[in-house]
């Protein structure tokens, strides 16, 4: 504990800079989301008045019931949180199971491997379109919650990510541990997971966002009316075309009700992630 | 149908690409040491081994089978039905011989790099910030707010940056504070680029922050400890104990964000007017108007795959430069 | 745990999901029965349930079993890859008119000229006008049918505002009459940020009405010569371009016309921050019902048709063309031409526009009566106007619609060719640059010719 006072020695300018920069960064992007809220919380009527608006003329919550009732957004919400949480947790495991036999140096093949993963992240999406497609129907995966889950099930991201936390925990720990543990798995189950939470919350957290936001597969996949998802129904509502004469018409405080609701879980699951991210401090300094 | 051709084909495939690979970047280091070294170490992981192949054929399956699909398509004459034909290289002759693609690889390069080195070094510092703030809640806040950009999507923050930047926007509220003519900023050819930069810094700072901050956050303490004996001053741990302890994490992100340098879609589409696109065209966005729009499969294809390629090309000079020594 | 566990647990990990997913076998049918399988972007029910009565009451109309996939979003792309996937089984697909000739030229639908020559229905010019057909053919073939009546789009004018000042305004007529309109508007009221005018000059459509007054007709026309001419890149077009930026200099246009799209453009006319916009027609009707209490004192949308021609006549653009046709893998073209001629009667444009029967509204005797369900869908389930010269609707429609389409005789189609999106891109950009002032009028239009001719836009 002596050590957290002493910590902070920034001189008294440094830190006043420090403050300033901040609060710029913090006030450009706070302002965004609070117009997102304030037309979120706004009569219809109101939110159709062009500018930023920071706070909401009159308060209202019609936006929210609208998209609610009329767009039965529950269900895609459901869809969505349903197939987000499954994939991360697997993608979590895979990739810190992947990530940490690469850190093996001696391990034959290892290069290639690796090359083998970052190449799939170059895979540009339009590559793929039309056979992504053909894949997923020959696999019978239209259509259902599991083609969901499994497109995108492993990234190179997650994997060279977690490749890079556990090569962050020193040798020496390793070479201890296999004295108290005889199995590779223990060790990693045992030493590694535990002593790379940041890293296992950040992977989670970054593909928690890919996954709750990802367009692509949906709409590839898709055409079940009940399990749509919910970034997919939104964009349709936001970019609900204009240029033929269609008759759709959805004020802005309820497209921004939307994003709202869309945006929620994020913040939670960012929340949670960041307390985490302060206890795997602690947990980091515990090795002799 | 894909499943039969991918069982006949993949040891072909899979030696294919990988026969450049070995001979560049990645080159395994199996010569000089006895093969009977290898095999041993080969059985001492044949356990690994068995169990990365589901994961490997995961890949195979789900990123290299539609590739390959992907790239033959390139090769054939873009029809929306009935049987396909060879075309050899004629979509690659269009593609080239067409100006905007040229310009496109050129606007989405310079956007890219622009918006990646802005993160970058943005999202460093101020994570370096962020570690500096010592109340709990306060550092939780700014934490979270720098966070929000990149929760929206493009669709929304495009959105609002587009009301930001109009006649009445703030940036333009700005300038008349300083009595500078107002202007619509994103009708100028000359600061497109430069705006689909900053904005697409703005939205990914946050996150490249929490990247460098869970590292910063696992350092040993026990270097602090020592460097405080040593009094070291604030600054000076700075540049000698975490920075040194982060090359790993920076070396990671440079490699993502190399990859990730012709990814810009999302934006210039939500952004872009017709008095700005041929600045902010990129590779995507012309994927798209090709394929998607125009249903011209075969050059659509084939200009992703003149983007894996320059993608391909980069990253390999870039980790040829950064991991050299790593891989000895 | 041990090594083999650890293989287990990750084979399993990885099989178990891709194992789940195995149960997807749809059950056919074999009843006598066919299947038409349509695939729709906005025709239909507005969720699961909707979709189960439209699809039960096309059924019934038809005959068949019908079966509507409804992608949730970039509905382009997933028609692309399941005609590139090899149809699909698909009988119907939707797409609009500018999309027509590339996938005609793609080899992706059915010639049908025969099958609408032979359709009692589809062949009846006081059904389906004669110029409705020869718009959407190509090379003197028919390729598509019907989803719709297109509708124009015509020039809004708040005439609450109008009111309220005291404005002497009828139908002006020429451009000068509208300029002096704005100039009233602009000095009376004082709303922070209010413009008397707006336009989308990024999507050009909105100009009609103003190049009316010099007879120019907007998009790639082709002369009786057959050589592509672009008229709003002539000199003689020089007139209307001016008066755009004397609008833009004087602050009576929105200066954010120049990246505003529609969404922008129907949110400041709405809520009373610009004065005139263009839109369709049925818009009128909307921004009337959407103002709810405030209509018709304080905001009142009525439809005018901007400037006359020298001829006396208005020139407005009609919406393109939204279309159904037949994949060439199709096997049910016939039964997919029964579908297209039942969109085409009275009864398929009850369900087009107003819902099913009995879910979206009642029918008591001839006294029609929306339910809740059908309110929410606002008499639109694809089309809000169906395509049948013959089809009277069931409700009245909305406030002003009535008066909006009025103006529907002097709307003509933009014509839709390969080279449009060229057209759009290079036009809109000088536009863009004219109307702000960056190159003269007289320099603008050659610069946007010549890159017209660059592009081979024109000949």
């Amino acid at each position: 504990m002596y050590l957290r006072k002493n910590k902070n020695q920034l001189s008294r300018p440094a830190r006043l800079l420090n403050r300033f920069m901040l609060i710029i960064l913090f006030i450009s992007m706070i302002i965004p989301f609070m117009n997102v809220l304030a037309i979120a919380f706004s009569t219809s009527k109101n939110s159709m008045v062009p500018g930023i608006t920071l706070f909401p003329k009159e308060f209202s919550v019609e936006g929210f019931v609208l998209i609610w009732k009329t767009q039965n957004l529950w269900l895609p919400f459901l869809n969505s949180l349903f197939v987000t949480t499954v994939g991360t947790f697997f993608q979590v495991l895979l990739s810190a199971l992947v990530g940490y036999i690469l850190t093996k140096k001696d391990l034959p093949f290892r290069n290639l491997i690796l090359s083998f993963v970052l190449i799939t992240m170059m895979i540009p999406s339009e590559l793929t379109l039309v056979s992504i497609y053909s894949l997923n129907r020959d696999l019978g995966l239209l259509n259902t919650y599991s083609g969901l889950i499994v497109n995108g099930l492993m990234s190179g991201f997650g994997i060279i990510l977690m490749k890079n936390y556990f090569e962050a925990i020193p040798q020496s720990l390793f070479e201890a541990a296999q004295i108290d543990y005889a199995s590779e798995f223990k060790i990693f189950f045992k030493i590694y997971l535990p002593m790379s939470i940041p890293g296992l919350v950040t992977v989670g957290f970054v593909s928690f966002v890919s996954k709750w936001n990802s367009l692509l597969i949906p709409v590839t996949i898709i055409t079940d009316q009940n399990k749509f998802t919910l970034p997919v129904v939104l964009r349709s509502l936001i970019f609900n075309s204009t240029a033929n004469s269609g008759t759709t018409f959805i004020a802005p405080n309820a497209i921004m009700a939307g994003i709202v609701i869309s945006v929620l879980p994020l913040i939670i699951a960012y929340i949670i992630a960041q307390r985490f991210l302060v206890s795997g401090m602690n947990l980091g300094s515990i090795k002799g | 149908m894909i499943l039969v051709w991918i069982h006949e084909n993949t040891p072909f495939l899979y030696s294919m690409i990988f026969w450049h690979v070995k001979g560049g970047l990645i080159y395994m280091k199996c010569s000089s040491k006895s093969k009977s070294a290898t095999l041993r170490k080969m059985k001492k992981y044949r356990f690994v081994y068995i169990m990365l192949i589901p994961l490997l054929l995961y890949f195979c399956i789900f990123s290299y089978i539609p590739l390959f699909m992907g790239l033959i398509q390139s090769f054939q004459k873009s029809k929306l039905l009935g049987v396909a034909e060879w075309s050899g290289l004629e979509n690659y002759r269009e593609l080239f011989a067409d100006k905007e693609f040229m310009a496109s690889l050129g606007n989405g390069f310079v956007i890219g790099l622009g918006t990646f080195l802005l993160t970058f070094i943005g999202g460093l510092i101020l994570a370096l910030l962020l570690n500096e703030i010592r109340n709990k809640h306060l550092r939780s806040l700014v934490q979270t707010t720098t966070y929000l950009p990149y929760l929206f999507s493009w669709t929304i923050v495009g959105g609002i940056w587009v009301y930001l930047l109009s006649s009445h926007g703030l940036a333009n509220g700005f300038l008349s504070a300083l009595s500078v003519k107002p202007m619509q900023f994103l009708t100028e050819p000359h600061y497109a680029k430069l705006i689909m930069v900053l904005t697409g810094a703005w939205k990914d700072i946050g996150y490249t922050a929490v990247l460098f901050f869970a590292s910063i956050v696992v350092i040993n303490s026990n270097l602090f400890e020592a460097a405080q004996i040593d009094s070291a001053s604030r600054g000076k741990q700075m540049s000698k104990i975490i920075l040194p302890e982060l090359v790993p994490t920076m070396k990671t992100i440079c490699l993502l964000g190399i990859i990730g340098l012709f990814t810009n879609f999302d934006q210039v589409y939500v952004m872009g007017n017709p008095a700005i696109i041929d600045s902010v065209r990129t590779p995507l966005l012309y994927i798209f108007e090709k394929g998607i729009v125009r249903f011209d499969i075969g050059v659509a294809t084939s200009a992703s795959v003149v983007l894996l390629l320059v993608t391909f090309l980069i990253t390999l000079v870039f980790h040829h430069l950064i991991f050299k020594k790593e891989w000895k | 745990m041990n090594k083999l566990t650890g293989i287990l647990l990750c084979v399993a990990l990885l099989v178990g999901v891709l194992a789940g997913c195995g149960n997807s076998n749809k059950t056919d049918d074999k009843t006598s029965k066919p299947t038409i399988n349509i695939l729709t972007a906005v025709t239909g029910g507005k969720d699961e349930e909707g979709m189960k009565a439209f699809e039960k009451e096309l059924g019934q109309l038809t005959g068949y079993k019908i079966n509507m996939i409804k992608p949730a979003d970039d509905y382009n792309t997933v028609l692309m890859q399941k005609l590139k996937a090899g149809g699909e089984n698909l009988d119907l697909v939707y797409f609009d008119q500018s999309q027509l000739p590339d996938l005609v030229k793609q080899g992706a639908l059915q010639d049908i000229t025969s099958a609408v020559e032979d359709s009692n229905i589809l062949s009846d010019t006081s059904i389906i006008p004669e110029k409705e057909w020869k718009n959407i053919e190509i090379d003197g073939k028919i390729y598509a049918s019907f989803n719709k009546k297109e509708i124009e789009r015509v020039v809004n004018v708040n005439e609450g505002l109008i009111n309220k000042y005291g404005i002497d305004f009828k139908d002006a007529d020429t451009l000068d009459g509208y300029y002096q309109l704005f100039k009233q508007l602009k000095d009376k009221d004082k709303t922070q940020g209010f413009y008397p005018f707006n336009v989308s000059l990024s999507l050009l459509f909105d100009l009609q009405p103003w190049f009316a007054s010099e007879g120019l007709k907007g998009g790639i026309v082709v002369d009786e010569n057959g050589k592509k001419t672009v008229p709003w890149s002539t000199d003689a077009a020089a007139p209307v371009w001016s008066w755009l930026r004397k609008l833009y200099k004087e602050g009576l246009m929105d200066p954010d016309a120049l990246t505003d799209t529609t969404k922008e453009l129907r949110n400041k006319f709405q809520s009373s921050q610009t004065g005139v916009v263009t839109d369709w027609a049925a818009w009128t009707g909307l921004y009337n019902v959407n103002a709810a209490g405030s209509y018709p004192n304080e905001f009142k949308a009525v439809a005018h048709g901007g400037t006359k021609n020298k001829d006396g006549a208005y020139m407005l653009t009609r919406g393109a063309a939204s279309l159904w046709g037949i994949p060439s893998t199709s096997k049910n073209a016939k039964e997919a031409m029964k579908v297209l001629e039942t969109l085409a009667t009275q009864k398929g444009g009850d369900l087009l526009s107003v819902g099913a029967k009995g879910y979206d509204y009642t029918d008591d005797n001839g006294k029609v009566e929306l339910t809740e369900k059908g309110k929410e869908a606002g008499m639109d389930h694809g089309a809000p106007f169906p395509i049948s010269e013959k089809y009277k609707s069931p409700l009245p429609y909305n406030p002003g619609v009535e008066d909006a389409l009025g103006f529907l005789k002097y709307a003509s189609t933009e014509s839709y060719l390969p080279e449009t999106a060229d057209y759009t891109t290079i036009v809109s950009k000088e536009a863009i640059r004219m109307v702000k002032g960056e190159v003269s009028v007289e320099d603008g239009l050659k610069e946007m010719r010549e890159n017209l001719k660059a592009k081979k836009v024109i000949d």
